[in-house]
């Protein structure tokens, strides 16, 4: 008698559903179950995200000093699908006197049906410019990389969670105060961010994403006027909301 | 208007201008189509705090008498949308520490104070899947950032009343009890943490809270 | 119920707020630094001051470095201390000769103040003559050349690491001030004194300054003290539980209850110009007006010292600055204005007809301002600029403009630049 081959489920990641199993269902996704913006699940190919919100960074001490502040800035997402799995993101963070936009690629993917997973490599770049009446005649600009691993976890339904680690290169610095200018062009590794951000439904069909980010860096595009000279990475909290459109 | 502020405002206005047209692609959101009510919620409660981190009393004080405990107050008014992210504001009361001694025989006390504003968010454990009888329903977690204005009040010699503002952040869970229709009563632990100051204080509360509106 | 994600989210917010790196750089050398020259003479120390290339060493420390002797004096004793200054990290060698040996000793501690990088360092003078090095005796033949050699490490650890300085050229000896910010630098670069400290008054010339600015504040009983900030904090205090306005408090009470962040008394400014006046070498005071109120009792301690300076045979300059319109009332508002140098950083303009200012201090974020300084200067005036910390506008700025002096957290990187300046 033949004996029948007990089923062999293999496990995908360990993560509670073979391998076969997860593919079927991805291949049977047709639009991801809620808007996102920092979820790792790439849009479908052609299709737009966008969000508009607000971050607030916490000023730290050894640069402001006793001025402990929470600075706000605009925080506009752009992303759009490429394929199934690849999308390019845009972020824009403007105080309008100074801005930063991030250009980047994610390769984002399922590992089961609450877990995700990308990677990602974003180009930054900054540029201020402050000319106060006899107190500033200074400009800057410069370059800086984050490369970026992310993870996911969809609770519920509606809830889901992620945790993105960064790491921050300093590529290119340039400032200019009055007729004399500087420019560094080491690369180096400036520090790294963690961020945690929630983004679930708000109130009717408005999806919000509410999220921490605690960057340890060398450097941060939003101090540049204040000229730190600290070859230590400093604690740069934040806070940001945002609503996805 | 400069071209780049130009770019930025166009920008912005199609972002926006997309929040309209995403109201018709009801499709990508799998959320049920009819939703509400939405609810005011006053909470007001009191209870126990306790000063949590390191406590510095001048080197030059004699017979230093040290209490880390106080009695707290708060009021939050929450706006409860029809999912689980709730959102408000966070104020109240509490005690810091204090401490007295002598210094060359003359009498010195202190007492330190705080008052936090806070942007609080909160989210119930259970939502979707809960019912009232849940517990999960019932338990909600809650963070906030904001401002704490800290009072200090020396009487050494004269009184001086000063305050300062730091900025901070507050952690907390507090499972809520039916108690009528408007009505619960909630317990609370929290964290409250003025970063700036250094100040943390872990804080125990009994709290009534009251849906004062819905609609 | 699935608790993990609650855990998550806990632990995201415990990682974000509770991390936050304290950084600490505790100076590891506890001397004593003795007292007297020993075997460091007048014509020996002279002759050792210079721009020395690095050999040795130059991977930490930089290709060139700075030598300069410096000196404290503490009622009748004075102790030599020699400091170096190297270009990278705000580096500075805080040495002091060691009597007690038969040689040309030196010991002490290096610290770069950029970051938090500090350890002990000990060197002996030598002459390199014929190509061979001999113990030097105050006696350089032609052709003879100076080395300092010696070794350094990290921390406490015991000096291993070889660092060796061969004389290279003078100092350039074009005037120029080198002023430190607060008394000596601020306390956020973790320096071994407090900003605005008696201390760090003591400590400023052996990071290099010719001069230095202290922030004046009055107590609620009209005491004038050093202090920056408008409130106390934990930037610059210990822990106490007082906050709010320096002002709100008498000096009774913060002499006994209030101390700075490094243990130090909050000090009187008559302390602190005691101290510049009899205790160290500098020459220059720049009396920052943080205050709003009376400026009588700022120049009436002014007039003091400048006469105290005098009577010790000490040519030291005390201005006061005049940083804002309310300032400028106060000035304006004195009875008698003669004997009271100042030093104004509003416009120049203002500078010129309203005050007739000797000196004018322009914020550096404003360039360089060739022209106008060059017109200031034409009209027997003294420009100095501030603050100025980034390390290469220092570097452009000692280079490229016209200043008379520059204030900075980092009088070592100044005293570097201007001293190796060809």
């Amino acid at each position: 008698m033949a004996q029948t081959r007990p089923t062999q489920r293999r496990r995908f990641l360990g993560l509670g559903r073979s391998r076969e199993e997860v593919m079927q269902r991805r291949e049977k996704r047709e639009k991801p179950e809620q808007p996102c913006i920092y979820f790792p699940q790439a849009p479908q190919p052609g299709e737009w995200r966008r969000s508009v919100g607000l971050v607030f960074t916490a000023t730290p001490p050894e640069i402001t000093e006793e001025v402990r502040v929470s600075v706000p800035a605009i925080d506009l997402n752009l992303q759009r699908g490429l394929t199934k799995n690849l999308y390019v993101v845009g972020r824009l963070q403007t105080q309008f006197i100074q801005n930063s936009l991030n250009l980047g690629l994610r390769y984002a993917m399922p590992l089961s049906e609450k877990w995700f997973v990308s990677a990602g490599y974003d180009i930054n770049g900054w540029m201020g410019v402050l000319k106060i009446r006899d107190v500033f005649d200074a400009q800057a600009y410069g370059v800086s990389n984050y490369p970026n691993v992310s993870v996911g976890y969809r609770l519920t339904r509606t809830l889901q969670l992620m945790a993105r680690t960064e790491a921050i290169f300093d590529f290119y610095y340039h400032s200019q105060v009055g007729s004399l200018s500087v420019d560094y062009h080491r690369p180096q590794l400036s520090g790294v961010a963690f961020a945690f951000a929630l983004e679930q439904p708000f109130y009717k069909k408005q999806h919000v994403t509410l999220g921490i980010r605690a960057a340890y860096s060398r450097f941060n595009w939003q101090f540049w006027s204040l000229y730190e000279t600290f070859d230590r990475p400093l604690f740069y909290p934040q806070l940001f909301f945002g609503f996805i459109l | 208007m400069q071209p780049r502020i130009r770019i930025l405002y166009w920008l912005i206005a199609w972002l926006f201008g997309s929040l309209g047209a995403r109201a018709q692609q009801s499709e990508i959101d799998s959320l049920l189509s009819q939703r509400g009510p939405y609810a005011i919620v006053v909470t007001a409660g009191t209870g126990l705090s306790y000063y949590s981190t390191h406590l510095g009393v001048p080197p030059t004080l004699e017979a230093a008498r040290v209490s880390r405990f106080g009695f707290p107050g708060t009021i939050r008014v929450m706006w409860y949308p029809d999912h689980r992210l709730r959102v408000g504001l966070e104020t109240g009361w509490t005690t810091l520490y204090s401490y007295r001694g002598f210094i060359a025989g003359e009498r010195s006390q202190v007492y330190v104070s705080t008052t936090p504003i806070l942007l609080m968010f909160a989210m119930p454990l259970g939502w979707l899947t809960g019912t009232e009888r849940s517990f999960a329903r019932r338990m909600s977690i809650m963070g906030g950032t904001g401002v704490y204005i800290v009072r200090s009040r020396l009487n050494y010699g004269n009184i001086v009343n000063a305050s300062t503002y730091s900025t901070g952040w507050m952690a907390g869970a507090s499972y809520a009890q039916p108690v009528g229709r408007r009505f619960r009563a909630a317990v609370e632990l929290k964290w409250y943490d003025a970063v700036a100051s250094e100040n943390a204080a872990f804080v125990a509360e009994v709290h009534l809270v009251w849906r004062a509106f819905s609609w | 119920m699935k608790l993990y994600p609650i855990w998550l989210i806990s632990l995201a917010w415990l990682l974000v707020v509770g991390c936050r790196q304290i950084y600490e750089a505790p100076v590891p050398y506890t001397g004593p630094d003795i007292p007297g020259a020993g075997k460091f003479t007048t014509s020996i120390r002279q002759s050792m001051e210079g721009v020395y290339s690095v050999t040795d060493g130059s991977d930490r420390f930089g290709d060139q470095m700075v030598v300069k002797w410096t000196y404290l004096r503490e009622g009748n004793d004075t102790t030599y201390y020699l400091s170096m200054f190297a270009g990278t990290d705000a580096t500075y060698f805080s040495l002091a000769g060691q009597p007690q040996v038969d040689s040309l000793a030196l010991a002490g501690y290096w610290r770069k103040l950029s970051n938090t990088e500090t350890g002990l360092a000990e060197f002996a003078v030598q002459m390199k003559h014929n190509g061979q090095l001999q113990n030097y005796a105050g006696r350089l033949a032609t052709g003879d050349t100076l080395v300092i050699s010696g070794l350094y490490n990290d921390d406490k650890a015991k000096p291993t690491r070889r660092l060796t300085l061969t004389y290279n050229r003078p100092l350039n000896p074009e005037p120029f001030a080198i002023l430190a910010h607060r008394s000596g630098g601020r306390t956020s670069d973790l320096l071994p004194s407090s900003e605005n400290s008696v201390e760090i008054i003591k400590l400023a010339s052996r990071l290099g300054a010719t001069g230095i600015e202290i922030d004046v504040r009055y107590t609620k009983d009209g005491v004038p003290i050093l202090y920056h900030d408008n409130n106390l904090n934990l930037r610059l205090i210990q822990k106490n539980g007082l906050n709010g306005p320096i002002e709100d408090y008498t000096y009774k009470q913060l002499t006994n209850l209030v101390r700075l962040i490094n243990g130090e008394k909050i000090p009187t400014l008559e302390e602190a110009l005691e101290a510049v006046v009899v205790n160290t070498p500098l020459s220059f005071v720049w009396l920052d007006t943080k205050y709003i109120g009376p400026m009588a009792p700022i120049q009436a301690i002014q007039r003091k010292y400048r006469e105290r300076a005098a009577q010790l045979g000490r040519n030291v300059q005390i201005v006061i600055g005049i940083p804002s319109t309310e300032a400028l009332a106060s000035y304006e508002a004195l009875a008698d204005k003669t004997n009271t140098p100042i030093l104004s950083e509003l416009d120049t303009a203002i500078t010129r007809t309203t005050l007739n200012s000797p000196i004018w201090a322009p914020r550096w974020t404003l360039g360089p301002q060739i022209d106008e300084v060059r017109a200031m200067q034409k009209e027997g005036r003294t420009v100095f600029v501030w603050t100025l910390d980034e390390p290469q506008f220092i570097r452009e700025f000692i280079n490229e403009s016209r200043f008379d002096g520059i204030l900075s957290n980092y009088s070592t990187l100044v005293a570097y630049h201007h001293y190796t300046k060809q």
